[in-house]
């Protein structure tokens, strides 16, 4: 799976910043706690959360993750949209929320054995 | 006969801002160097102004000098993000204090970097706008204080306790919590929308409300204030203000905001 590929995870989902859309996605990780994504997300992979403002973005680099994938279709900061552009890390809105994200992007990691 | 001292005639009533960003904080605009912010502030009729960054008060030293020049009564601290990533105004009366409070937050931050390209400068300044030093941590980084702990270390170094922007989507008790927490507020800051006398949040009576401008720019100086009466400029005071305003808010929800303007963007 590719960045690019994230946009068929929600109907309705729309592109903010594009990133790296040929990079493949490595990981995933699922949380609205900025430490513990510090902390714990995979190296190369997405972040699905609500934090919809600049310091996701550095949490983000920090971790060298390649999208960010906003539930509920949180707006985006324009701050926040330049710091990923800059850094090249995608941002996408998605009405859905972090369960349903999660689950299925967990079932295309799964059948391509990124993930177990 | 009261003493002239404690006669409500000593009181002077000013107008306060107690949350102003300068170019310290990451997103702050690079024109916002203390020197400016006490020349607004100022010119603008703001006779109060707190500054505090992010995570830092290391511009404080230089806001100090500045407000001399200006004639402005200057507060310092900090705004400082919570384990539980919501925004706090720590805020004294005295730079030095300040300081070493903002140098103990700053132990507090996780070891992230700043990468000025994407994430915003942090330059301290001197009172003449000289870049003396730039901050290598990003100060918009979460610490790792729980919101009660911080609060207790507040108080304890004679600071003021105000949680930030309690309305708002992000970084705020609300967003973060769900609730108000009943902890020991000197007072609670409202954003613009928020309105007193509905009062979504039951705020009115147990904290005194205050309106700030958060100002990150040069054109949100002046977007937001309180109007406070004081016999003095210390922490002390200024709490028994906060506590005065809080009683009078009871009855009168407005009283002392300064007005609903939404700040420039
Ligand atoms: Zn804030
Ligand atoms: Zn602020």
């Amino acid at each position: 799976m590719k960045v690019r590929d994230l946009a068929a995870l929600s109907p309705g989902a729309e592109w903010v910043v594009v990133g790296l859309p040929d990079e493949p996605i490595a990981g995933a990780y699922t949380s609205d706690m900025l430490s513990d994504v510090l902390a714990h997300a995979p190296p190369g992979g997405v972040l699905i959360t609500i934090q919809a403002h600049r310091n996701t973005v550095a949490v983000a680099m920090h971790r060298g993750l390649r999208a960010i994938v906003l539930a509920h279709h949180r707006p985006v900061p324009r701050d926040m949209a330049e710091a990923a552009q800059a850094e090249g890390i995608a941002i996408l809105r998605a009405p859905a929320d972090q369960y349903t994200l999660s689950w299925r992007l967990h079932e295309h990691l799964r059948d391509e054995g990124v993930v177990r | 006969m009261t003493s002239p001292a404690s006669s409500p005639t000593s009181l002077r009533r000013l107008r306060f801002d107690l949350h102003l960003h300068s170019c310290l904080s990451p997103c702050g605009a690079l024109d916002m160097s203390p020197a400016f912010i006490a020349a607004r502030c100022r010119r603008l009729g703001i006779h109060v102004a707190a500054l505090a960054d992010h995570n830092t008060a290391r511009n404080a030293p230089a806001f100090a000098e500045a407000s001399r020049e200006q004639h402005l009564h200057p507060l310092f601290g900090a705004e400082v993000t919570t384990a539980e990533e919501l925004h706090v105004l720590a805020l004294f009366d005295d730079p030095n204090a300040a300081l070493a409070f903002g140098e103990w937050v700053y132990g507090r931050l996780p070891l992230v970097p700043c990468r000025p390209e994407a994430m915003g400068d942090q330059p301290v300044v001197n009172a003449r706008d000289e870049i003396v030093d730039t901050v290598p941590l990003y100060l918009g980084s979460a610490t790792d204080l729980p919101l009660t702990d911080l609060g207790a270390e507040i108080r304890r170094r004679g600071g003021l306790f105000i949680p930030s922007h309690v309305d708002r989507p992000v970084h705020s008790l609300t967003s973060q919590l769900g609730r108000i927490p009943d902890l020991p507020y000197d007072a609670v800051e409202v954003g613009p929308a928020y309105d007193p006398v509905a009062d979504p949040l039951r705020l009115r009576g147990r904290w005194a409300m205050i309106r700030s401008s958060d100002a990150h720019h040069p054109g949100q100086i002046g977007c937001g204030w309180t109007l406070l009466s004081v016999s003095d400029l210390s922490v002390a005071e200024i709490r028994a203000a906060f506590r005065r305003l809080a009683v009078v808010q009871r009855r009168s929800p407005q009283a002392g905001l300064g007005p609903r303007i939404p700040p420039l963007r």
